[in-house]
């Protein structure tokens, strides 16, 4: 079992992200914002993070480096609506780059590999 | 004339004769008439005096020099003062005589002089003509006809034939001729009434309008020959101001080529075109010469038709500078108004651009605050049908609204797509290889579809900078809009059969050509088939073509469609321009 931290300011994808993930035995941790992604990760340490970009506050890609600052090891997942967010070099430190999709089932399979690589699954 | 003089007609001539002697001693004044032809003949006069009844006139002769004799009108056709050589008299008789036969002389010569004068005119007003026809011309072919016209006109300077032969380098080449190649087209030409009767003016109208299918014309364009082949005679004339008469047998050189033979004349004048010095040309150049003949009536030239040719040589060669300056002006003018034109699209095309661009951006936002509410509505609806398995119809409707929400999904992504701002990544790619790589991939599919698919590529490799990715999505949009005209039904319209995508290394960069022999683009469509939203098919969102080309756009190339195109279908022409093109970037 992992310590999950989602960082989307919809309401209702995290309310999916609740339903799909919670059936998988994982803890999940939500955030609303950029700025209480990091405060949650800071305070929680949790062993991966599912990254939105576009939040209130601060931005996905600006909390992911804060993050990454105080912990290099947590794994980041971004996962946004658009693609174009992939030419961002600060988007390069993540572990890995997601278009949004209805279908959480790559989301999901990545997720995995990354809890598995971190010995955390 | 000349005729014997007796006392008859002595008397029948109006004119008394007296005689005055060497002392200047005056016979006959004394009122004794001369009676006898004997009694003039026997005085040693070099003197005389001839009174008429009227008024006296005075005849001075000393040793047969010319002198002034004053007459009365009558006697001189209205001239008061004639100039007579006078033979020295042994008598008075042949004092008459001459006296008699010069008048009659100068009546001639008045006679000439009044036909060479208005032969004069004649040739000065042809030439006033055809100057002010070059002036207003700028068309050489049409100066080359006004002048060669002018020299043959019938009723001017009335050469039978003219020729220009046009200095090319080395080479001398038969540019223009008017007039007969033979006797019997002479006759035919000479006595057309619609030709014969124009005026000048009226000839260069027709002349313009005329097909040159003329045998002399035929003739003069088939001679080319360097100068090197020319006699000495030929290459000396041109370099020769003025006019040279040229005539067979040229002086020839071993080999050497005679021009007369080629023309079919005895004897010929020539006079060299020359253009003047101007900024960038140091001294006058030869840019040809006119030519012209006798050869049907084989009348001599005057010295004034000889004049008006060299002078027609000058004015051609002045109107040939004048006309290639035209030409360069206008060429000059015609890359002002392309820039300009090109200028006037870019400014257009930016606009557009920078419109479409705003709508991009306003497009993928738009598309980023749907998303995020049809993923939930999505998601949900995924969970749903997984928790109602085994509750067929609300399961059902489940499945409904996620293959709908999939749908939507689809084209939110495609509109990012377009709205995303387009970032090359660079490499250096084979583009032969990739269509060879296209074909093998949709050959079956193609086929499957009835169409056969055919990939036309040099054989060495095609080198491009470019995005691979976004090269394939060029060409999958091309080869999709094809498939996609074929599906649509339209009355009578034909299937597509053959789709066919060449590859050609050009000088300018590549070109790719993909025709297909199908119905091609609707005519509704051809003016913005390009623009994004634009399709011709039910459902297909029509971004495809409009981002081909702005991918083609971004390789520093261009993307049109051709139609009728090779195959009498549609044809989308890709042309990759610039020198990252085309070359191999490592070997350069």
């Amino acid at each position: 079992m992992a310590r999950i931290l989602f960082a989307d300011d919809d309401e209702s994808l995290r309310l999916l992200y609740r339903e799909e993930f919670a059936a998988d035995g994982h803890e999940l941790l939500f955030a609303s914002t950029g700025r209480e992604a990091v405060e949650l990760a800071r305070r929680e340490r949790p062993d991966l993070i599912v990254m939105d970009i576009r939040m209130p506050e601060m931005d996905g890609l600006e909390a992911m480096g804060r993050i990454v600052a105080e912990d290099n090891d947590v794994p980041v997942i971004i996962y946004s609506a658009f693609p174009h967010h992939k030419e961002d070099f600060s988007s390069w430190l993540a572990d890995a780059y997601l278009v949004k999709s209805m279908d959480l089932g790559e989301l999901k399979r990545v997720i995995d590999r990354k809890l598995g690589e971190r010995g955390s699954a | 004339m000349l005729q014997m003089i007796t006392p008859d007609l002595l008397d029948s001539l109006p004119i008394r004769i007296y005689l005055v002697d060497r002392e200047h001693r005056v016979r006959g004044l004394d009122g004794r008439e001369l009676e006898t032809p004997g009694a003039i003949h026997g005085s040693d006069c070099r003197l005389c005096t001839a009174l008429t009844e009227q008024c006296p006139i005075r005849l001075s002769l000393a040793d047969g020099r010319r002198r002034h004799l004053e007459l009365p009108p009558h006697l001189c056709g209205g001239e008061h003062y004639i100039e007579l050589d006078i033979l020295p008299l042994k008598g008075t008789e042949g004092g008459v005589l001459v006296l008699e036969r010069e008048l009659d002389q100068q009546d001639r010569e008045l006679s000439r002089t009044d036909a060479s004068l208005e032969r004069q005119i004649r040739q000065l007003d042809i030439l006033n003509q055809v100057l002010a026809a070059l002036q207003q011309s700028r068309d050489l072919d049409r100066i080359l006809r006004i002048i060669l016209a002018g020299l043959t006109f019938g009723k001017g300077l009335e050469f039978n034939r003219a020729f220009f032969f046009e200095r090319q380098g080395d080479e001398i080449v038969g540019r223009l001729a008017v007039g007969p190649l033979s006797g019997e087209e002479a006759a035919r030409i000479w006595n057309r009434g619609d030709l014969t009767d124009l005026s000048l003016g009226e000839l260069f109208q027709t002349l313009d309008h005329e097909e040159d299918d003329r045998p002399i014309q035929r003739r003069v364009e088939s001679i080319r020959f360097h100068l090197l082949a020319a006699t000495p005679q030929l290459r000396a004339a041109l370099d020769r101001p003025g006019c040279t008469c040229l005539h067979l047998p040229e002086l020839r050189e071993p080999g050497s080529l005679c021009l007369l033979d080629l023309t079919g004349s005895s004897e010929s004048w020539l006079a060299p075109v020359r253009v003047p010095a101007s900024p960038g040309r140091e001294a006058e150049e030869t840019r040809g010469f006119l030519l012209v003949d006798n050869a049907i009536t084989n009348r001599p030239p005057t010295s004034d038709h000889l004049d008006a040719l060299v002078s027609c040589a000058r004015h051609l060669g002045f109107a040939l500078e004048r006309a290639r300056m035209n030409q360069e002006l206008d060429h000059r003018l015609e890359e002002l108004q392309e820039a300009y034109h090109q200028l006037d699209r870019g400014q257009e095309l930016l606009l557009k651009s920078e419109k479409m661009a705003a709508v991009g951006r306003v497009t993928g936002n738009l598309a980023h605050e749907i998303k995020t509410p049809l993923m939930s509505i999505g998601g949900f609806a995924r969970l749903l049908v997984r928790e109602l398995e085994g509750q067929e119809k609300p399961r059902s409707h489940a499945d409904l609204v996620l293959r709908e929400c999939k749908r939507i999904e689809r084209i939110l992504e495609a509109l990012m797509d377009y709205g995303a701002p387009q970032i090359l990544r660079r490499d250096r790619l084979d583009l032969r290889e990739r269509l060879l790589q296209l074909r093998d991939r949709l050959e079956d599919a193609f086929r499957e579809r009835g169409i056969q698919l055919s990939v036309d590529t040099p054989a060495e490799p095609c080198w491009v900078w470019g995005d691979v990715l976004r090269l394939d999505q060029m060409l999958h949009a091309q080869v999709q809009n094809v498939l996609d005209l074929n599906e649509v039904r339209r009355d009578g319209a034909r299937r597509c059969r053959l789709l066919s995508i060449s590859l050609r290394l050009e000088a300018e960069g590549l070109s790719i050509s993909v025709a297909d022999d199908g119905p091609g683009v609707p005519v509704n469509l051809l003016d913005n088939l390009f623009e994004p939203f634009v399709s011709g098919r039910d459902g297909a969102l029509g971004l495809g073509l409009a981002q081909a080309r702005d991918i083609a756009r971004l390789h520093e190339g261009e993307l049109r469609l051709l139609q009728p195109g090779r195959l009498g279908g549609a044809e989308f022409i890709t042309t990759l321009h610039g020198r990252n093109h085309g070359q191999d970037p490592v070997r350069g």
